[in-house]
């Protein structure tokens, strides 16, 4: 592994998890366009986050959630049907 | 096993039709979806929060962004999965973030993975890949395990990662990217939810 591509580890490590500088950020983008293997690599760990988040205790959300859900969605959907 | 990847593809499908029908505005589709995944996005939510009344606002803020950005999912990037826990743990950092006090608890938090209750537990399919996960998650080393828990779950920047465990900020980084590779690698080909058109981009083996 080049030095070059340890980077782009980080780098990607850095962007699945949200937390790069803006610096970074221009970085990542102008590699990711142009390396098909980094585009790669950002989904496999957008993909390891994803299972990450199951590894949490399980919990259940109280029903109040999904009335409060409702209530938003038709609040949103009122103006644009009258 | 093949017969978890099938499943695995039609549940895939099954959200991606979801997320159709919601761009078409069809509610109870928000509902359905809420069925599938408001317990494990209620469970990382409050994994990061520490706090049911958080955690709450979290899953409502998320569901709630679906409804309006469902038109902005692309397909091409990855699968509904992700984009959902993406979603909800940005959410609850950023609530995090703001609130100082419930961030001091969380940092303070040892980690610590709960086993379910039955009758929280009802889904088969998320038993079988939290049990994988977790085990994935042993693999880890200690320091590694420590740094990836305190940026995933504690919301914790690398900065921040690197100043609470006393070490420097490169040092910090490597941990938490060689945490995340090793997850990769112990989970394989079981990253069905991950993004299956970048990975089979042309030159992405190379």
């Amino acid at each position: 592994m080049t030095r070059g591509h340890r980077h782009g580890g980080d780098l990607a490590a850095g962007a699945a998890l949200a937390d790069l500088t803006p610096r970074e950020l221009t970085r990542w983008a102008r590699r990711r366009a142009a390396c098909p293997a980094c585009r790669a690599l950002e989904a496999e760990l957008d993909g390891v986050l994803a299972e990450l988040a199951l590894a949490a205790s399980p919990r259940l959300p109280p029903p109040s959630v999904l009335d409060g859900i409702r209530a938003e969605i038709r609040a949103q959907a009122e103006p644009s049907r009258s | 096993m093949p017969g978890n990847d099938d499943a695995q593809a039609q549940r895939r499908a099954e959200d991606a039709a979801l997320l159709t029908r919601i761009v078409a505005r069809d509610e109870a589709a928000v509902e359905e979806l809420y069925a599938r995944y408001a317990g494990p996005l209620y469970s990382l939510a409050y994994q990061v929060t520490g706090a049911e009344r958080f955690a709450q606002d979290v899953v409502q803020e998320t569901f709630v962004a679906v409804w309006r950005d469902a038109v902005r999912f692309d397909p091409e990037r990855g699968a509904v999965g992700p984009w959902l826990f993406s979603l909800a743990r940005h959410k609850a950092i950023d609530l995090v973030r703001r609130e100082q006090n419930v961030r001091k608890r969380t940092a303070d938090v040892d980690l610590e993975f709960e086993q379910a209750d039955d009758d929280v537990d009802q889904e088969a399919w998320l038993r079988i890949r939290r049990e994988r996960v977790r085990a994935a998650i042993e693999e880890l080393t200690p320091l590694q395990r420590e740094a990836l828990e305190l940026a995933f779950f504690g919301g914790l920047t690398h900065v921040e990662v690197a100043e609470r465990l006393g070490i420097p900020l490169g040092t910090a980084k490597t941990r938490i990217r060689s945490a995340l590779l090793r997850l990769r690698d112990v989970l394989g080909d079981s990253l069905s939810d991950a993004p299956g058109g970048a990975v089979l981009e042309p030159g992405a083996s190379a």
